[in-house]
């Protein structure tokens, strides 16, 4: 889901590199100046990748030590009366058994984030893999394992993490699993045509003629060159995930009942939309915020990179 | 054999390959992995299936047989049109999905059509809207649209649109009336990406110089959107289509769910939740099928759209590498 801006980045980025690869072997794609670099990183701190980086650092935070922020219990209300409106005392107000749903939300950070590293982890370790193989291998190998990607992407991803659920079973790691499988194919094109580019570079000749491996080109080239925008990808890629996961959370296939995870937060809240709109309205609000924030940083980060 | 051809032989070979590599990917997935384990439920006593008919079942799986002969016998099976039998409920998983295509289908329709109605809207709004900022704020809606949660979406119109401001009614609506929450649910955030990249062609071809020189020959903006401007904007847009389906197929997922719709998105949450593997097989492999096929057709259609894609047999090429990159 949402993953567009990405999408047509890709495209260009595409279109880019393989009207390199006709520009004959032996030279390298994008001029990398280091006369550049002031200029981007100038670029890079726009008051929105400034808010962004906040609130994403704030959510963080939040995620390692929820405490910090909020004296009230996630899972057990105590005495507090249900279905309070916004106050100072319960800035998002109280659910129908009287949680704090601001403390359900702080305390809910460090389950989805998680989750969504774990769903970007398994995306860019498998799809790199075999997009770096695939790139400088090239032949049938490359073939054969960029039929995989196709296949991979030939399943709307929702199913396709559907049938890993089904497979795996219910449960937050689970359901993170399922979502990062969805993210290989992205992460296999991208290190795919990162490593075409980069095979054809002169260095590469130099370390093939001055005696490496392909293993020892694959390991002290390809990687560290490919490793910048990979990575811009997977900040892209984490707020798709969470938007991912809370969804499947919020269909009930994630953490079971009182664990305070967003989807499910906002799932529960659902019961009670005429009477007390607080208790959706403002946790996906926070969703949103978290989701545009790791987008707009990503985008930064993959201009950065180029 | 003529290129254009070959193209056309080339890309119908690759498709048939990628839908039966997806459909042994989830086969294995759903049906050789779990084994016996899938076929045991029949026998459930709720399901209220007599020996006889948990015993024809099982023969039309052929549960008895190795693993590849179960896979063989699904196989032809599905290219019949016969998907198996609900683990749930003990049907037959073909009647499900009929029962409730139509519902599905209509639904995904009228939120596509609003999705593209609102995408030319916005990028209307965004591109030549006045006062600038205005088009600046219209501008950044996109982005921040495709990072709402369709479900929060769902849900915060019913609070809006029907409990704040009573236009429409969800507690008993008519059939009309029932379509409209969910429509607009599933059109916003389709949207998002189609006005994202209609924006952004729109920009670049209103930057090249035949557009400045038209112009100044004395063509209103008007005449130029129409003539110059949304011709070569669409093919961007159709580089999309199958990140769209895709969307769609979430989106009636999701959308069904929360506004308690039957439907196939709702069929594919229940066969989740109860574990009901055959009809999720089924589920996946249809989609899929549109999926490759909505793929296939733009792909075939874009050297008949831009003839630049196709010069010196090169038919495609350049079409498929950005169709590649676009839904990847």
């Amino acid at each position: 889901m949402s993953t567009v801006e990405l999408a047509g980045a890709d495209a260009r980025s595409t279109t880019a590199q393989t009207s390199t690869d006709q520009s004959g072997p032996g030279r390298l794609g994008r001029g990398r100046g280091r006369s550049g670099r002031p200029s981007t990183v100038r670029s890079f701190f726009t008051p929105g990748t400034i808010i962004a980086a906040v609130i994403l650092g704030v959510t963080i935070i939040w995620a390692l030590v929820p405490g910090l922020f909020t004296g009230h219990d996630p899972v057990d209300g105590g005495d507090t009366a249900a279905l309070l409106g916004p106050s100072a005392e319960h800035w998002f107000g109280t659910d129908q058994i009287g949680r704090d749903v601001y403390s359900r939300v702080v305390h809910g950070a460090s389950r989805s984030l998680l989750a969504a590293l774990i769903a970007v982890g398994v995306g860019l370790v498998v799809g790199s893999a075999i997009g770096l193989i695939a790139g400088s291998r090239g032949g049938w190998v490359g073939e054969v394992l960029m039929r995989i990607v196709d296949v991979l992407l030939s399943i709307p991803a929702l199913l396709l993490s559907l049938t890993i659920v089904i497979v795996l079973g219910f449960g937050i790691v689970n359901v993170a699993i399922a979502v990062g499988i969805t993210a290989i194919a992205q992460f296999a094109r991208l290190s795919r045509s990162q490593a075409v580019t980069i095979m054809q570079a002169d260095y590469v000749q130099a370390a093939y003629g001055s005696g490496g491996t392909y293993w020892s080109v694959l390991l002290r080239h390809v990687v560290p060159n490919a490793v910048s925008s990979v990575l811009a990808l997977a900040v892209l890629q984490v707020g798709s995930a969470i938007l991912q996961i809370s969804t499947l959370g919020f269909l009930g296939y994630g953490a079971p009942a009182p664990t305070p995870e967003w989807g499910l937060i906002i799932a529960e809240g659902r019961n009670f939309v005429a009477t007390a709109w607080w208790l959706t309205v403002l946790p996906g609000l926070i969703v949103m915020a978290v989701v545009v924030s790791t987008h707009r940083l990503g985008t930064a980060l993959r201009k950065a990179a180029e | 054999m003529s290129p254009t051809l070959r193209y056309v032989a080339s890309r119908l070979g690759q498709a048939v390959l990628v839908l039966f590599l997806a459909y042994t990917l989830a086969a294995l997935l759903l049906m050789i992995l779990p084994g016996d384990g899938v076929l045991a439920r029949f026998a459930n006593p709720a399901l209220g299936l007599s020996a006889d008919q948990v015993e024809a079942i099982r023969d039309s799986y052929g549960a008895d047989a190795p693993w590849y002969i179960q896979y063989w016998q699904s196989f032809t099976g599905f290219l019949r049109g016969d998907f198996g039998f609900s683990v749930n409920s003990g049907a037959a998983v073909a009647t499900l999905i009929a029962a409730a295509l139509p519902s599905t289908a209509v639904l995904a329709l009228c939120g596509f059509v609003a999705a593209v109605l609102l995408a030319l809207i916005v990028t209307v709004l965004a591109s030549y809207g006045k006062p600038a900022w205005l088009a600046t704020a219209i501008d950044s809606a996109p982005s921040l649209f495709v990072s709402v949660p369709v479900f929060w979406l769902g849900i915060v119109i019913i609070q809006v649109l029907s409990f704040q401001l009573g236009w429409v009614n969800v507690v008993d609506p008519g059939p009309v009336e029932a379509l409209i929450l969910p429509t607009l649910t599933l059109a916003i955030p389709l949207s998002a990406p189609l006005a994202q990249v209609l924006i952004r062609a729109v920009a670049e071809v209103r930057a090249q110089s035949f557009v400045h020189v038209t112009r100044a020959k004395g063509a209103s903006e008007g005449w130029l959107l129409v003539n110059a401007v949304i011709r070569n904007a669409t093919l961007p847009a159709l580089t999309i289509a199958g990140l769209l389906f895709g969307e769609l197929v979430a989106g009636a997922v999701v959308t069904e769910t929360v506004f308690g719709r039957n439907g196939l998105g709702s069929l594919t949450a229940q066969a989740v939740a109860n574990r009901d593997n055959p009809v999720l097989l089924a589920i996946v492999v249809i989609a899929t099928v549109g999926f490759v096929i909505v793929n296939l057709v733009v792909d075939l259609l874009y050297p008949l759209i831009d003839p630049r894609l196709r010069h010196r047999g090169r038919v495609g090429k350049a079409a498929r590498r950005q169709l590649k990159g676009a839904t990847s």
